[in-house]
């Protein structure tokens, strides 16, 4: 009796002491969480941001912002402008991009090119004026893309004569490469590197889960939904946010190499997780290119996996790939 | 003597009181209140600007550290309504709303970002 009594009195006089416990138990299982140690910074055209335990140094900046100034193909000096205005180069990163390049261009065709650096400064859709350019113009930057026509012998690099490399279409995922190496020459346990378009997510996460990539829808209504992955690379390809528009007309500015012009694909976005940054950025940009026409033979690849969104909406998915739709 | 009940009809009542209050508690903390989606405008990774968008005052404003940017708060969240930067990508955004949008301006550094009290962020936006 005397219990029941004392426990009556303690509810209606002390309701406090309850709502304590209660508050406290949803804290703490908010607990156990690593610190982590971030920074967001604007380097090669993008913005950056960094997520690593709080216990590790990192170059990480340093190198972007290097690989940033040599990369660039707009660029007043660097190893790439060098390239551009010479036509040889012994740089080796340069060599290794091309290098690279070459091996997925023969596997996967020529949609993507790195010599479309005439035609995409002759467009230059993210500048502060961008204007279709006339069809002699246009015709004649075409006529000097081709990778094949690029000499890679001993360390050395040609260019015939008019050749612009433009390294856009790799450059983002190849940084990532370089970063992944970088962290495990200094054996970081963990860590996020994000350039918004590729992103590299390595390591084991301190909570042993995996990595969750949430997906932006490209009409930009929200999220169109969440990946769940092991430590990979991914890049990411559409025209939604970089286009330009005049008389009516939006052009994007991922370019059409058949045509010259900026693509006219069914596709909104898609996605690339692979083994390779360099890889993932290229193949998201061909599969893009693509559309929906050639995206089949991509969802069954073996060594990469896909997640594309065409013009109605519709979602494709490699099989294997761990993607939860977000609820409308 | 008649039976004496363990709990009254006023103990039972408080204690669902409480234990509807710990479970709102748990589902704000876990789940994340959207009502309470706060935008943060950052220049360079420096903060300018925090605004809760279910609090804030609707309109255009500018920021002395954001110049030529014109921001904008409204029923459909927050935008870009006008910068006179190169490109316009931060302006072809439109309007933002949901927690983790973002709009960027390269050419200035200039980031808004949309968070939520949360416990499980995703690793990586994209």
């Amino acid at each position: 009796m005397k219990i029941k009594e004392n426990f009556r009195f303690f509810l209606k006089k002390a309701p406090g002491p309850w709502l304590c416990a209660a508050v406290a138990g949803v804290l703490l299982t908010g607990c156990g969480t690593q610190p982590v140690w971030q920074d967001t910074f604007y380097t090669m055209d993008t913005v950056v941001t960094l997520t690593l335990p709080a216990s590790d140094e990192n170059r990480t900046r340093e190198s972007l912002e290097a690989l940033s100034r040599e990369l660039d193909c707009f660029g007043a000096e660097g190893a790439l402008a060098d390239l551009n205005a010479t036509g040889t180069s012994r740089d080796a990163l340069l060599y290794e991009i091309i290098a690279q390049t070459a091996v997925l261009e023969e596997r996967f065709g020529n949609g993507v090119q790195l010599s479309s650096g005439a035609l995409t400064r002759l467009w230059d859709i993210t500048s502060a004026q961008p204007r279709v350019p006339e069809e002699t113009d246009r015709l004649a930057a075409l006529s000097t893309v081709g990778d094949h026509r690029i000499r890679l012998e001993d360390g050395s690099i040609t260019l015939p004569p008019d050749m612009q490399l433009d390294l856009g279409a790799v450059a983002k995922g190849y940084a990532l490469d370089r970063i992944a190496a970088q962290w495990q020459d200094a054996e970081i346990a963990y860590g996020v590197l994000s350039m918004r378009s590729s992103v590299l997510l390595y390591g084991e996460k301190p909570d042993g889960n995996a990595f969750t990539v949430q997906i932006q829808n490209p009409d930009g209504k929200g999220i169109l939904g969440t990946v769940t992955t092991p430590a990979c690379f991914l890049s990411t390809s559409g025209g939604y946010e970089r286009f330009f528009e005049t008389d009516g007309v939006r052009y994007c500015h991922i370019l059409d190499l058949s045509t010259g012009c900026p693509t006219e694909t069914d596709l909104t976005s898609v996605t690339v997780f692979t083994d390779n940054g360099l890889k993932s950025d290229f193949l998201s940009t061909l599969i893009f290119l693509g559309g929906t026409g050639q995206l089949e033979a991509h969802l069954h690849a073996q060594d990469y996996k896909v997640l594309a969104v065409d013009t109605a909406g519709r979602i494709y998915c490699s099989e294997g790939l761990q993607f939860r739709e977000a609820e409308a | 003597m008649s039976r004496q009940r363990l709990l009254t009809r006023r103990d039972a009542l408080i204690l669902a009181l409480l234990a509807a209050a710990g479970i709102l508690l748990w589902l704000f903390l876990r789940t994340g209140d959207t009502a309470h989606v706060t935008a943060r405008i950052t220049v360079d990774g420096a903060c300018i600007g925090e605004y809760d968008l279910s609090d804030s005052v609707q309109g255009t404003f500018t920021l002395p550290q954001a110049e030529g940017v014109v921001f904008e708060i409204g029923e459909q969240g927050i935008r870009i309504s006008e910068n006179d930067c190169a490109g316009s990508q931060c302006v072809h955004t439109g309007w933002i709303s949901r927690p983790h949008q973002t709009i960027v301006c390269l050419p200035k550094k200039l980031m808004i970002e949309l968070t939520v009290p949360e416990a499980s962020a995703p690793d990586a936006i994209i």
